[in-house]
């Protein structure tokens, strides 16, 4: 059985490890559609693949929430990728294996997945 | 079809979009049905809207939406069961849809999904949820986890992973079964 004990012990330990980094890195931000055309498409699978495979990688500088319909209903389920300095991209009809794509090329790499962007041609 | 989780995450969603910062979502199983409830502390509906706010199409959001409620008003009603809602001086909302066990009742879906994806999306927000069956209950409150955690964020990952285990367990222990395998 888990127990909330367990936190405590994640708690100090990661309060070594934090204090032994000096900067933290700029923050990222995923905002995945989560109103109801969004969920209809799918939304939630494609919420928790970023969830759990930036927390299996260990990366902490990406901050993962939802957001409301932005009147593209047929183009859901739709991700914004927003790196501090850069233009905000748009991804459309994200699925959890493009999420991973996503989190490798454009996150990690810092390199653009111009192929599920919104407008490009298919 | 959606399943009874994706309906919670619809309410939650709603309650979120009215500015609530608590959030309770309850799913209990008795003999014969099942009941989502959803209660938040956000803006509320008042009186007239009460009555107009299920039916497709009726939102304040925008245009082309509007169908969450119209949506599971039509699947609870289905099995012979209903969707009602209260708001109270409009502050604070409860969205209670009953569904009848039979042959049109959803899968319970991956509640334990729904409500993680909830806390580590919606850090500033707290949750509860509460699970309870013939089997027993169970409660969980994010307050407790972000207490326990101090400085540390809801949405580390070491943090994540646990309420996924966590949640995980709880489902299994209420209602016996894998989250996705239990069906009405
Ligand atoms: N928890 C709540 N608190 C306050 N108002 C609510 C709440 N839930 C629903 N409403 C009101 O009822 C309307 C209809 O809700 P419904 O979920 O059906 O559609 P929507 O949220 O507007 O759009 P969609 O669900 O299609 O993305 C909302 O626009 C809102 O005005
Ligand atoms: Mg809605």
């Amino acid at each position: 059985m888990k127990s909330l004990a367990e936190l405590q012990t994640i708690r100090e330990n990661t309060r070594l490890q934090l204090n032994l980094r000096h900067e933290r890195p700029d923050n990222i931000s995923v905002k995945v559609g989560l109103a109801t055309c969004g969920i209809n498409a799918g939304a939630r699978q494609v919420l928790s693949k970023f969830v759990d495979e930036l927390a299996e990688r260990r990366i902490e500088n990406v901050t993962v929430t939802a957001m409301g319909c932005v009147e593209k209903c047929d183009k859901e389920p739709i991700v914004e990728v927003l790196i501090p300095g850069e233009e905000k991209v748009t991804y459309v009809n994200m699925t959890p294996e493009k999420a991973v794509k996503v989190i490798q090329e454009h996150i990690v790499n810092k390199k653009v997945v111009a192929e599920y962007t919104d407008g490009a041609s298919v | 079809m959606k399943d009874l989780s994706l309906y919670a995450l619809e309410l939650a969603e709603n309650s979120l979009e009215a500015e609530a910062d608590l959030v309770e979502i309850s799913l209990k199983e008795l003999d014969a049905a099942f009941i989502l409830e959803v209660s938040d502390n956000g803006s509320g509906i008042s009186g007239d809207m009460l009555d107009k706010a299920a039916l497709a199409g009726y939102s304040t959001k925008g245009c082309g939406r509007g169908f969450g409620l119209s949506e599971l008003k039509t699947a609870a009603e289905k099995t012979g069961g209903s969707l009602k809602l209260a708001s109270e001086n409009s502050r604070g909302t409860r969205a209670t849809a009953k569904f009848i066990k039979n042959e049109f009742c959803p899968p319970m879906g991956d509640i334990a999904s729904t409500v993680r994806l909830l806390a580590v999306s919606r850090p500033d927000s707290d949750f509860l949820l509460r699970l309870s069956s013939p089997r027993g209950e169970s409660l969980f409150d994010t307050r407790e986890v972000k207490n326990t955690i101090g400085s540390l964020s809801i949405t580390y990952p070491e943090i994540s992973i646990w309420i996924k285990q966590y949640l995980e367990e709880q489902t299994k222990l209420i209602f016996g079964g894998a989250a996705d395998e239990i069906t009405c």
